[in-house]
């Protein structure tokens, strides 16, 4: 672990110096982990692409303002985020008030199979609508709390909860369809 | 088993990176644009530098000036304001004193070129040589700074040029004189 530790040590000193083989081990480390964030916030692969290669210029630009080693996994996806979160921002993604009851809890709730194919979830969430996917993707993989979330996407904290409770009814139904459909 | 999808979705995090970027085309173009960013910042950087190459051969330059003027007031060593005047007060004013006096001793022998009078013209002549002298040494005056030997010689030429003047004057109300500018006139 300490030689990991300091390996990456020296790749991050190399990749400031601006080194391209370290910066390259770096993309490659952090890459796949990036990508699928961006890929379930955009859901478009053009777009990903160009907010990954944007969010790798940021972090090598900016990789001395790093202060821990150990703090590069989050920090990198916070720039990912940052960067999905400017884009969407610019496309004025909608993200209107909806009426709470509507989402309310069925009474199995919303429950899965425990052993559900990670690979049909991630693709049924990629299937939600722009506004509420982006709110379940920053809560419930993210860990980004509903105040943080409102204040990303300039929305009420209401809002968020409500976009939240929609985004998981919607995939719910949409897991349960594929299911059926399997 | 089932369970609740938000605890599912929070279980599995890590599993629903189920996707594969196209590496070599997203490190191409981070490569691309980190080389533009380096060849950018080297230009901005060379831009930087000559910038900077300016300003600091401008300060040199204000520097060396400022250096220039400030020895000057202190040193007295500008050419181009040298006189006794800037040197000191009591020198300008027993220098404006000799001044005057010379200006007004030629006025009343008026234009030199009038007078044929071999002892006067030797005068004159000795009136030439002195503003040699003193032209001579107030480019010393201006060359060296102030120098009290310089200063003194100065104000002996002023001195000398007085008595010379006031010889002329002299050689030019003698009597005979005036019988020479008379018989002229008869």
């Amino acid at each position: 672990m300490n030689d990991t530790g300091s390996n990456m040590d020296s790749i991050l000193e190399k990749c400031i110096e601006g080194d391209i083989k370290a910066q390259f081990i770096l993309y490659k480390n952090y890459s796949r982990a990036m990508y699928n964030i961006a890929i379930r916030i955009l859901n478009n692969r053009m777009d990903t692409e160009d907010i990954l290669q944007e969010s790798f210029i940021t972090a090598f630009s900016r990789l001395g303002e790093l202060k821990s080693e150990k703090a590069l996994g989050s920090w990198l996806k916070r720039i990912v985020i940052n960067n999905c979160i400017s884009f969407i921002r610019k496309q004025k993604i909608s993200f209107e008030e909806i009426e709470d009851y509507r989402f309310e809890d069925s009474d199995n709730g919303n429950n899965i199979d425990e052993e559900m194919d990670p690979t049909l979830v991630h693709k049924a969430i990629k299937e939600l609508p722009d506004g509420c996917r982006t709110v379940l993707v920053l809560y419930a993989l993210e860990d980004y709390k509903h105040r943080e979330i409102a204040g990303m996407l300039d929305i009420s904290e209401s809002t968020s909860k409500t976009q939240y409770r929609r985004a998981l009814k919607l995939l719910n139904e949409k897991l349960k369809h594929r299911i059926y459909v399997n | 088993m089932s369970t609740d999808l938000e605890k599912y979705l929070k279980k599995n995090r890590s599993k629903l990176d189920v996707e594969w970027p196209d590496d070599s085309s997203i490190w191409e173009g981070v490569k691309q644009k980190l080389k533009t960013a380096r060849t950018g910042t080297r230009k901005s950087n060379r831009r930087m530098i000559l910038v900077r190459a300016r300003n600091i051969a401008a300060i040199i330059l204000i520097a060396l000036l400022a250096g220039y003027v400030i020895n000057d007031l202190i040193h007295d060593n500008n050419p181009g304001k040298r006189s006794l005047a800037v040197i000191d007060s009591g020198l300008a004013k027993k220098e404006r004193e000799y001044k005057r006096l010379i200006k007004y001793k030629k006025e009343e022998i008026g234009a030199f070129d009038e007078i044929d009078n071999l002892i006067i013209n030797e005068l004159i002549e000795e009136l030439n040589t002195l503003d040699t002298i003193y032209n001579t040494v107030m480019n010393d005056l201006r060359e060296n700074g102030y120098n009290e030997k310089i200063v003194n010689t100065v104000f002996d030429t002023y001195e000398k040029k007085i008595r010379i003047l006031e010889l002329i004057i002299l050689e030019t109300n003698k009597p005979e004189n005036d019988e020479n500018k008379k018989s002229t006139y008869l």
